[in-house]
C-alpha cells in the first residue's frame, strides 16, 4: 500500500481522535542512555530533532523506520480499519511508549519530523489496542517494568521468515515464541517476544547468523509493554478451535467443483457458537484459513472472500503459491481501499476476479483504466466483476512450468528386486520391532555403518507437542551441519555389526506402520543396492508413555548380497515429526503384534511367496543363533559363548561388555578359545 | 583396516559430503544447467518415485523442475566399505530439509546420494528424492 493513501488514511483517523498533545515528545532526551543503544547512536546522527520540518513527509523510505510508531503508521495502518471508531473516543492520554520517534535510523540523514504524522500514530495507537500503557498517561514509564521485548532484525526480508525464526532460535539459549512477526517497509523484520529474558537471549544471537548473502545478521531489541489485549488475539488459534474452524470450511467447500465459500465467515453459525470470531482482518484467523486450505484442499480453483470487511491483502499474500489451481477470486463486498493491495497476491494466477463494491473500484478515472490496473496484476485475467475482458496479449514464451511432476509411489526399478527388497524389509523391521533386536546381528555386514539424524529445533511447532519425543534423540543426531568435532563424528558413527546392533538395541521399542511404507530403490550393482524406506513407526516402550509417540521417518540401506538375501553394509536413518495428514493416517490398521502387521499389497503379497522368495539369511533370533554369532565375534569356542550368553540372560550386548572386560583383563581361561 | 586408517575415511567422507552439498543444491537452485558435470555418465535418480537415469536424462529431467529454493537442515555421511563398490571410493550421503518450488508450497524433503570418486573428482552415482509427506 503506497504511503500516500496510508497518510490519507492517517489524517482521517486523527480527525476522528482529535488532536493531542503527548507527553512523551520531548521525554526522550531525558531517556538514560544505557537503555537503548541504537536510540541514543541515531540522537545524534541526527543532530536534533525538529531541524527540517516535513522534510520527510513525501520519502516513504525514511518514514518507515524500524520503530513502533512508524510501524503502525505507515506498515499496518490498515489494522485501524478493523473496528474502527471503537476505541476512537477513549484513553486520550494514553501514549506510545517508543512512539515519536524520527524516521527511519537507516536513513542516517537529519531528517526533521512531520508532527502531524506523530500526531496521528498516536491516535491510531489507542484506536489500535497496540502497546499502550494507560497507567502512564502522558508519560514514559520506566522501560525496566516492561516485561516484553520488541525485536528488530533490519534487512530481515533478505531471508524467508521461516529461516530468519529458525536460525535464531537454533542460536538462540532461550525457547521463544516470536508474536506478530511482521515486516516494516524497508524490509526490517519485527516480533514481539513475551519474555524478556527470551528477548535479550536473541539479541546475543546479533551478527552470529550469516544469512545466504554472506551478510551477518544485526538483531536489535528493545523492552517493550505487554501488547493489548486486543492485540493479543493475533496469537495462532488452538489446535480445538483449528479443528473447528476446518469444519466450518469444510462444509463451504464444494468437493465436486473445487470451490471454497467462505463469504461473510463472521456470521457462520457453527464458528459463532463457538465463539470464534472469524474476522478475517486478523492475522490469527487469515493464517489459520489459509494452513487449512494448504495442508488439505490445496487443489481448489474457486475462493469466495466476499463481505468480510476485508480492507487489506496483507494477510491473504501468503495464500500466493500454495494454491496452483485457483483460477477464482472473489473479493468483493469488502472494504479494499488501494489498487496497490493486489500487488500481493499477484502471483495468483487468476482468470476471473470479483472487486465489486470495494471503495478502491471507485477511484479510477474511468472503467479502461480500472481494468488495465488490475489486469496489470493480472495478465491472464478473463473476467473481472463479471464482465468478460478482451483476451490478454501472449506470447508462445518457455516461461518455465510450475508443475511438479506427480508424486509416485514405490519404485523397485524390477520385479524380482521388488521381491528380494520387500521381503527383506519385513523381516528386518519384524525383528526390529520385536522385543529383542539381537536377531538383527546376521542382517548387518562386518564393516557395516549405521547413523542417525534429527533436524533441528524449529520455533515454529510450539503448537505441536510441548517437549517432542525427538528430544530424546538429540544426542545421538549426526547432523553435520551441527557436529562439527571430527572425534565426535567418529564416535556417533556406529560401526561393525556388533556396535551397530548393540546402538539399536538401546533405541527405544518400536511398532512400525508398514502400511506408510514407502520405498524407493536408487542404486543396483551387482554388489550393491540402495534403496530408501520412508514411513511412519511409533515407540511402544515403557519410556514412550501415553500416547505412543508417532515418528516419521526415512532409513537408507546400502546392502550385498548374502547369499539369497542381503546384508547391510550402510544404514542411515533420519528422523522427523510427522505431518498432521501422516498423523491421520498413521496406524489406521489395528496392528496388534508386528508379525501379524498390516502391509502394504505389494510387501503382503511377497509374505505369501515366501517360500520361493529370497530370505535374509537369520533375522530369526534364535540362541543358536546367537552362540554362533557370540562364538565368531569374540573367539571363542560354543561352550564358552553359550556360558558367557546365557549368565547374562542372552543379552548379547551385556554379554559382549562382559566378555570385552574379561578378555582385557587376562581373566578368560585359554581353553574358551579352543575350538 | 587400522582404526586411524578408518577415521581418515571418515572424515574423508564426511568432507566429501559437506563439499557436495554446497555446490549441488547450489547448482539446482542457480545453475541446473551445471548439473550433468555433478552426475556420473550411467547415474540413476528416483524422484518422488519418478525414475530415470543418465547424467543427460537426469539434467533434463532437473531442468523442468520449476525454480528452486532449497534449504538444508541436516547432512549425514558415511563411508561405504569398499567391499559393496568394486574398490571405488564411495560415500553415502544423506540430506533433508525444506524446498519451495515456485508456485508450490514450502516442503520437507530427504534425499540420499552416493557419491563415488572417479579419478580427481567425485560424482552422483546415485539420487533418491521424497518430499515428506
Amino acid at each position: 500500500m503506497s504511503s500516500h493513501y496510508r497518510r490519507k488514511d492517517s489524517f482521517k483517523v486523527t480527525t476522528k481522535g482529535g488532536l493531542r498533545t503527548f507527553g512523551d515528545h520531548d521525554d526522550r532526551t531525558m531517556s538514560p542512555p544505557s537503555q537503548s543503544s541504537w536510540k541514543d547512536r541515531r540522537s545524534r546522527r541526527k543532530g536534533g530533532r525538529g531541524y527540517r520540518k516535513n522534510q520527510s513527509s513525501g520519502d516513504d523510505k525514511m518514514r518507515d523506520g524500524p520503530n513502533p510508531r512508524s510501524r503502525l503508521e505507515d506498515d499496518d495502518g490498515d489494522i485501524s480499519m478493523d473496528d474502527a471508531g471503537t476505541a476512537g473516543g477513549a484513553g486520550g492520554n494514553r501514549f506510545a511508549p517508543y512512539g515519536a520517534r524520527p524516521k527511519s535510523r537507516r536513513g542516517y540523514r537529519p531528517g526533521g519530523r512531520d508532527d502531524n504524522t506523530d500526531m496521528d500514530a498516536h491516535n491510531k495507537f489507542k484506536r489500535l489496542g497496540l502497546p499502550v500503557s494507560s497507567r502512564h498517561g502522558g508519560r514514559r514509564s520506566n522501560r525496566e517494568t516492561y516485561t516484553w521485548m520488541k525485536i528488530y532484525i533490519p534487512f530481515g526480508n533478505k531471508n524467508s521468515k521461516e529461516w530468519l525464526l529458525k536460525s535464531i532460535q537454533d542460536l538462540c539459549t532461550v525457547p521463544f515464541q516470536p508474536i506478530d512477526f511482521h515486516y516494516l517497509s524497508d524490509g526490517t523484520a519485527c516480533f514481539y517476544v513475551d519474555d524478556k529474558r527470551a528477548g535479550y537471549a536473541i539479541g546475543e544471537v546479533s551478527k552470529r547468523i550469516t544469512n545466504t548473502n554472506g551478510h551477518k545478521v544485526v538483531i536489535n531489541c528493545k523492552p517493550h509493554p505487554p501488547l493489548a489485549e486486543r492485540f493479543l488475539k493475533n496469537i495462532p488459534l488452538t489446535e480445538a478451535q483449528i479443528e473447528i474452524l476446518k469444519r466450518s470450511m469444510s462444509n463451504r467447500y464444494d468437493v465436486l467443483t473445487h470451490k471454497l465459500n467462505l463469504s461473510n465467515l463472521l456470521q457462520d453459525e457453527d464458528l459463532k457458537s463457538n465463539n470464534i470470531q472469524a474476522i478475517l482482518n486478523r492475522p490469527n484467523i487469515m493464517e489459520s484459513v489459509i494452513k487449512i486450505i494448504a495442508e488439505n484442499i490445496p487443489q481448489i480453483t474457486s475462493l469466495d472472500l466476499s463481505n468480510n470487511k476485508l480492507y487489506s491483502l496483507d494477510n491473504l499474500k501468503e495464500l500466493v503459491g500454495k494454491v496452483p489451481l485457483l483460477r477464482n477470486l472473489s473479493l468483493a463486498k469488502n472494504m479494499l481501499k488501494n489498487e496497490k493491495d493486489l500487488d500481493k497476491i499477484s502471483g495468483l494466477k487468476l482468470e476471473e476476479l470479483t472487486l465489486d463494491a470495494n471503495p478502491l473500484c471507485v477511484q479510477f478515472r474511468d472503467e479502461t483504466t480500472y481494468v488495465s490496473s488490475v489486469r496489470k496484476r493480472f495478465p491472464k485475467l478473463l473476467k473481472l466483476d463479471g464482465h468478460e475482458l478482451p483476451p490478454p496479449i501472449t506470447f508462445d514464451v518457455d516461461t518455465g512450468s510450475e508443475v511438479l511432476p506427480d508424486q509416485q509411489g514405490s519404485y523397485y526399478i524390477n520385479d524380482q528386486l521388488k521381491s528380494l527388497v520387500c521381503t527383506f524389509i519385513q523381516q528386518y523391521f519384524a525383528v526390529y520391532d520385536s522385543e529383542n533386536r539381537q536377531g538383527l546381528l546376521d542382517a548387518y555386514h562386518e564393516k557395516s555403518c549405521f547413523s542417525m539424524t534429527i533436524p533441528p529445533n524449529n520455533p515454529r511447532d510450539s503448537s505441536s507437542q510441548k517437549v517432542h519425543s525427538l528430544s530424546y534423540y538429540i544426542k545421538f543426531s549426526r547432523n553435520l551441519q551441527k557436529v562439527t568435532d571430527i572425534d565426535y563424528r567418529s564416535k556417533l558413527l556406529k560401526t561393525s555389526k556388533l556396535g551397530v546392533v548393540a546402538f539399536l538395541t538401546e533405541l527405544p521399542e518400536t511398532q512400525h506402520d508398514l502400511a506408510s511404507f514407502v520405498v524407493d530403490i536408487s542404486m543396483q550393482t551387482p554388489t550393491l543396492l540402495c534403496f530408501t524406506v520412508s514411513g511412519l513407526f511409533k515407540e511402544t516402550g515403557r519410556r514412550s508413555g501415553h500416547p505412543q509417540p508417532i515418528i516419521a521417518f526415512s532409513r537408507t540401506f546400502l546392502t550385498v548380497p548374502a547369499g539369497p538375501g542381503l546384508c547391510i553394509i550402510n544404514d542411515q536413518l533420519s528422523i522427523r515429526k510427522p505431518s498432521l495428514s501422516q498423523l491421520k493416517g498413521a496406524f489406521s490398521t489395528p496392528a496388534p503384534t508386528p508379525s501379524t502387521s498390516p502391509v502394504p499389497p505389494e510387501i503382503q503379497a511377497q509374505s505369501s511367496l515366501s517360500q520361493s522368495a529370497p530370505l535374509v539369511a537369520a533375522v530369526t533370533p534364535t540362541h543358536q543363533e546367537m552362540i554362533q554369532s557370540f562364538s565368531q565375534q569374540s573367539g571363542m569356542n560354543v561352550e564358552w559363548s553359550q556360558k558367557c550368553l546365557c549368565e547374562n540372560n542372552w543379552n548379547y550386548e551385556q554379554s559382549a561388555r562382559v566378555f570385552t572386560d574379561l578378555h582385557s583383563k587376562g581373566n578368560i581361561p585359554p581353553e574358551a578359545f579352543v575350538k | 583396516m587400522a582404526a586411524s586408517d578408518f577415521k581418515i575415511k571418515i572424515a574423508q567422507a564426511c568432507q566429501a559430503g559437506e563439499e557436495f552439498q554446497k555446490i549441488y543444491y547450489d547448482s539446482l537452485d542457480k545453475r541446473r544447467n551445471k548439473l550433468s558435470k555433478l552426475y556420473s555418465a550411467d547415474a540413476s535418480l528416483v524422484w518422488n518415485g519418478n525414475a530415470c537415469s543418465g547424467s543427460q536424462q537426469i539434467t533434463k529431467f532437473y531442468e523442468q523442475l520449476p525454480t528452486s529454493d532449497f534449504r538444508v537442515d541436516t547432512l549425514d555421511c558415511q563411508p561405504i566399505a569398499e567391499e559393496a563398490t568394486n574398490g571405488v571410493t564411495s560415500v553415502l550421503v544423506t540430506v533433508s530439509g525444506t524446498v519451495k518450488f515456485e508456485g508450490n508450497r514450502m516442503q520437507g524433503f530427504n534425499q540420499t546420494f552416493v557419491l563415488a570418486q572417479t579419478g580427481d573428482v567425485w560424482k552422483v552415482a546415485s539420487d533418491s528424492f521424497r518430499f515428506h509427506e
